[in-house]
């Protein structure tokens, strides 16, 4: 007998309905994908919660947050749906991994203590790191395996990593980069996988104690928001200032200068540093600092960003899709002829959306932040 | 496309037999000589026709007019002379007149929509009998009285005899193309007036003005100038007049020589030719110049026209000058210069010039939108041949200048393609890429053919064909054609048998003991049976089919790729990896492209499913799910030995695997391809200590491309392991030639002993250890 009642309370769901139409109307999967909406959660959720527990639709909801903002703080169908996916996946309902299942497996076996990583051999000699302790800490995240698994879209995870060390050394800081570091378990979290997760953390917060950081700098948005606030809400926090590697920059523009390239650009705001840790400005103020370069808003955005469509790897259709070929027109639509984000997942997701043959009419390149800016270095 | 054929004497001749052979490829329409020809040795006439068909509507016309191309690089050439390819395609095609037979195509479909094409020449008549074929309702407009275009009255009936016109055409309005005669397109209706009536529009108008001489003169003669284009369009319809009792024909190229021709046949008394440049330049086939020369037509080389001379309107004489040759000119061409003070009168009372074509814009009035070059032709994206108006394709001489029929055809073919996909709301620019396979090259040792030459086709003889309009060639007996079709060498490494076909697997079924599991499969392999495709169909249809055999149940089931729409993102890898090309992307409309598989092309092989990144893609009976379920086994009946999996191949371990030493069985799926890097990582999730991996060599590869694709995502879970840290030597992946059975317990017992002796700890909650 499945029992939600407590979840449903606790993220205010039955206010969907005084909210329906709108939520409906901003859900950008409700948007292209007839089948799901905000308002048939809830209403299932009411009505039969054993079937929505079994139903796809939980496994559709990108978890972007969007709800909360539209309905002005009340309704976190995102927290709603992260701990319903638990009950689902314990009754052995689940949603589609993509890639064969290669990356959530791949975060699955790296929870299992008895497996020692190796995963610094991607790191170049011209970049300096520290491999054991130090101030600053450089968290890696998923990145060599998103590239062993995907490598044909350059530039590629790898680089944007080591774009953003790059970036830190300009700024004089030689970060420690943790041979023992694990998934983060962003992934692991919201498919339900609340064990591995804990032992991935755990893992993680022992690993990052022993390096003596105080500052960890982090470029995957999902990783930021995971070691800044699941692990606190979770596990018991990390001991030490984590924040976003545009945050990082963002603070110290003044140390670096940047060469001039001409080029019309909308900013992305990805959902887990937009709406997940209100950071909107900081990649903003990096991208102004680039002589020349003009930017511009699409219609959604800031709060209002559209998710790019596919998250943890699960799930990814047909509806995906069009969210992403959608997003990318709201690009197009504002004249731009680059979209940049600082988001290794929306770009990969906006890239391989773009990748196939018969797309070849979305004409907008779809760039990395810290690639951008690393490479636009001068002096 | 080399051909090092050495010619010599008694030593063997060595032959680099090119793939796909070079006749095929020089033909603008890509038409398949090498296997009507073989057909024709066979004596299967028929057969050979309908294959011509597939490329050319038009075999008994381009068997009399076509350039043939193809006989230029026709490797038989080298040794003796070219296979007289095209004079077989024309008795292949009077053969069928002969007998009665009517021309006949094919309707392929039923779709909807309109055409509207201008002009009945060789493009729009092929465009148009494209779209019938798919069954869009076509209209032809065609200014003159007569249909066929150049056809009909470009090309004089002692070439292309009218029946076998008439009949060529009238199988392609059999298809329910109306072609209305009489009508131009310059004022009820316009070319706007089609555009709004009509889905799409084709501009196949030609180029039908005649140049100008541009030299003084030209504007005091009334008579005598003559413009060859109603000169011949009246010879085809039958009522010719002489132009003049002394002609001139000012040029080089076919037109200028069939005008003497013609003017000679209409009684001129004599017929002259000037053409500026030398013999070796003159573009008119080697058999019009020769056949003109022998009806005693001069031809007046490195000379050139400057001046017409009239009294009262009346042509009396043309100021010629003799031309000297210098440096060759953009065309490649020598250019021709004028000598001076060599100037001379030729006494004439006609002059034709027949100096080039240019298209007559005059049906274009109003707004067309079109673009027109300086050459006065129209503009268009060679690959789609579509204008810059939308929904208005243009092709032929129109777009081209004067070029050969067989190119015309090819303008129409790829205009039916462009205007079906334009309007089906396709990009114009098919995303397929064209896949080639290079077989490769093979050197042959033969021993030498008899040098023999051509058959040499009669011909009426030169006085004879002074007097009449008939056909000069008899074309080929059914013995000639027969010898003639012999001489060809079959370039390339395919005979086009067909065998192939007959037995390749493409209609395989699993059949399996009813009742049986999925584990007991893992010790024995799958039995496959060839089926009919009819029964194929129905199995597919069915999910699973019983069967009786003797007195055993059976179950059937086919292998083929299926495909979940909804999870589909159309994102194409499955159509770049299938090299059956038997799953494409196709667009439903909205923005929604997703991938479909051609049941009866799928060949089972199961690459696309590992390929697919969003899980659209299963195959039936090795499903992902029987995969996961065939490892969980075979992992937990280790029995003590340390739990391995082993995937293979069929065709590389297709023999049961009984010994008790090995592991708990095999997990086999058709072609390594199919293995999803995914659930290899699965498997050692679920506690494997090792995986092994057999499969062919890539030159072995039952599917080709099966053995790569396998490679590369092997190669990818490996770097996985590696990064979380597992020992490398987990995850071999090995080839084995085909009937390696001995070889096959030696590898797998290799592989235990080498994981036993791995140092690492297992993974998993102890799952292994003791």
């Amino acid at each position: 007998m499945v029992r939600i009642e407590k979840f449903v309370q606790q993220y205010n769901v039955p206010d969907v309905q005084k909210h329906a139409r709108k939520l409906n109307e901003a859900c950008p999967v409700a948007r292209v994908n007839p089948e799901f909406s905000p308002e048939r959660i809830a209403l299932l959720a009411e009505e039969d919660p054993g079937e929505l527990v079994k139903s796809p639709l939980i496994w559709e909801c990108l978890t972007c947050g969007l709800c909360r903002i539209v309905t002005a703080g009340r309704v976190d169908m995102s927290g709603f749906v992260r701990d319903l996916r638990r009950q689902a996946a314990n009754g052995g309902f689940t949603g589609t991994e993509t890639h064969g299942g290669m990356l959530i497996t791949a975060q699955r076996l790296s929870a299992d203590t008895a497996l020692k990583p190796r995963r610094t051999g991607w790191i170049t000699p011209s970049l300096k790191v520290k491999s054991r302790k130090g101030k600053y800490l450089y968290w890696v995240g998923g990145a060599p395996f998103l590239d062993a698994v995907m490598a044909e879209l350059k530039p590629t995870t790898l680089d944007s990593a080591r774009a953003a060390i790059l970036l830190l050394n300009r700024l004089g800081v030689e970060p420690v980069v943790l041979e023992d570091e694990r998934f983060s378990g962003h992934d692991l979290l919201w498919t339900g996988d609340i064990k591995r997760f804990h032992k991935l953390a755990d893992q993680n917060l022992m690993a990052i104690k022993g390096s003596g950081a105080k500052v960890i700098v982090v470029s995957s948005p999902e990783d930021y928001h995971t070691l800044a606030k699941s692990y606190g809400e979770y596990c018991g926090g990390v001991d030490a200032e984590v924040c976003h590697v545009t945050e990082f920059i963002a603070e110290r523009l003044s140390e670096l200068r940047f060469r001039e390239w001409r080029q019309r650009v909308a900013y992305h705001d990805p959902c887990r540093l937009g709406r997940g840790m209100g950071v909107y400005d900081p990649p903003r103020e990096i991208l102004r600092a680039i002589p020349g370069l003009e930017l511009v808003e699409m219609k959604d955005t800031r709060e209002f960003s559209a998710c790019c469509g596919t998250s943890c790897w699960t799930n990814c259709n047909r509806y995906s899709k069009l969210m992403q070929i959608n997003r990318l027109r709201e690009a197009v639509a504002v004249g731009a002829e680059s979209l940049v984000t600082p988001c290794w997942e929306c770009t990969i997701h906006f890239r391989c959306a773009i990748r196939s043959e018969a797309w070849r009419q979305v004409s907008v390149d779809v760039r990395d932040l810290t690639v951008l800016a690393a490479s636009l270095l001068r002096g | 496309m080399a051909d090092t054929i050495r010619i010599k004497g008694e030593k063997p001749l060595r032959i680099k037999q090119i793939d796909p052979s070079p006749c095929s490829v020089e033909c603008p329409l890509g038409t398949n000589v090498k296997a009507y020809v073989s057909l024709i040795t066979a004596g299967r006439f028929g057969e050979a026709l309908e294959e011509v068909r597939r490329t050319n509507p038009f075999p008994g016309i381009c068997g009399r007019v076509c350039p043939h191309p193809c006989e230029d690089q026709c490797l038989r050439g080298d040794i003796d002379e070219p296979v007289a390819i095209a004079a077989l395609k024309r008795f292949i095609a009077d053969y069928e007149l002969r007998r009665g037979a009517i021309p006949r195509f094919e309707r392929l479909n039923r779709k909807q929509g309109t055409i509207a094409v201008i002009g009945s020449g060789p493009a729009g008549l092929t465009c148009a009998a494209d779209l019938a074929r798919e069954g869009y309702r076509v209209q032809i407009f065609e200014a003159l009285a007569v249909p066929g275009g150049m056809m009909a009255v470009g090309i004089p009936p002692y070439r292309l005899p009218r029946d076998i016109l008439r009949a060529e055409i009238a199988a392609i309005e059999a298809l329910g193309v109306e072609i209305k005669l009489n009508i131009r397109v310059d004022g009820r209706p316009r070319l706007d007036d089609l555009a709004r009536k009509f889905d799409a529009v084709f501009i196949a108008t030609g180029a039908q003005k005649p140049r100008t001489l541009g030299i003084p003169g030209e504007s005091e003669v009334q008579h005598g100038l003559v413009n060859w284009i109603p000169l011949l369009r009246e010879v085809a319809l039958g009522r010719g007049q002489k132009p003049g009792d002394h002609v001139l024909i000012v040029g080089g190229g076919n037109t200028a020589v069939d005008c003497a021709r013609v003017a000679l046949r209409l009684e001129s008394e004599s017929v002259q030719i000037l053409y500026r440049r030398s013999r070796e330049e003159m573009p008119a086939y080697r058999e019009e110049i020769a056949g003109a020369e022998e009806e005693g037509i001069t031809i007046n080389f490195l000379t050139a026209p400057v001046r017409l001379l009239a009294e009262k309107g009346k042509l009396v004489g043309v100021e010629c000058v003799r031309m000297r040759l210098g440096n060759r000119d953009r065309s490649g061409r020598r250019r021709p210069i004028p000598i001076q003070n060599s100037q001379f009168v030729f006494e004439c009372d006609a002059i034709i010039p027949a100096i080039g074509q240019e298209l007559d814009p005059s049906f274009l009035r109003g707004t067309h939108n079109l673009r027109i070059s300086k050459e006065h032709l129209l503009v268009v994206d060679r690959a789609t041949m579509a204008t810059k108006r939308k929904g208005v394709f243009a092709g032929g001489d129109a777009v081209t200048g004067p070029a050969s029929v067989v190119e015309a055809i090819a303008a129409g073919h790829r205009a039916a393609r462009s205007i079906d996909r334009y309007i089906n709301g396709l990009p114009l620019k098919s995303p397929q890429k064209g896949v080639r396979a290079r077989l490769g090259e093979l050197t042959l040792e033969i021993p030498p053919p008899p040098k023999r030459g051509r058959v040499e086709d009669a011909q009426i003889s030169a006085e004879e064909r002074q007097n009449s309009f008939d056909e000069i060639d008899h074309g080929l007996t059914e013995a000639q054609a027969l010898t003639e079709a012999e001489r060809c060498m079959r370039c390339g490494l395919c005979l086009e048998c067909t065998t192939c076909v007959e037995v390749c697997d493409g209609r395989q079924v699993i059949v399996k003991p009813a009742g049986l599991k999925a584990t007991e499969m893992l010790r024995r392999p799958e039995m496959l049976l060839r089926v009919p495709p009819d029964v194929h169909q129905r199995i597919a249809a069915q999910g699973v089919a019983s069967l009786q055999y003797r007195d055993r149940q059976y179950e059937a089931t086919v292998f083929t790729a299926r495909i979940n729409e909804h999870l589909c993102r159309g994102c194409g890898l499955c159509e770049e990896i299938c090299g059956y090309r038997a799953v494409q992307v196709l667009y439903r409309g909205d923005g929604v492209f997703t991938a479909r598989v051609d049941e009866d092309t799928c060949r089972g092989c199961g690459t696309c499913v590992a390929v697919c990144p969003s899980g659209a893609i299963d195959q039936s009976y090795f499903t992902s799910q029987r995969i996961n379920h065939l490892v969980a086994a075979t992992l937990q009946r280790h029995r003590g030995s340390p739990p391995v999996v082993v995937f293979a191949c069929r065709w590389g371990v297709p023999r049961k695997i009984g010994s008790s030493r090995m592991p708990s069985g095999i997990i086999r799926v058709m072609c390594t391809g199919r293995l999803v890097g995914g659930d290899i990582l699965k498997a050692f999730e679920k506690g494997a200590a090792g995986v092994l991996v057999i499969g062919c060599t890539s030159d072995d590869c039952h599917y080709g491309f099966g053995s790569l694709a396998a490679k590369e995502n092997l190669k990818r879970v490996s770097d996985l392991l590696s990064l979380l840290g597992f020992e490398p030597k987990r995850l071999r992946v090995s080839t084995i030639p085909t009937d390696g059975e001995a070889e096959l317990e030696d590898m797998v017992r290799g592989f235990l002993e080498d994981i036993e002796k791995q140092s690492m700890s297992p993974i998993g909650e102890g799952k292994w250890s003791e």
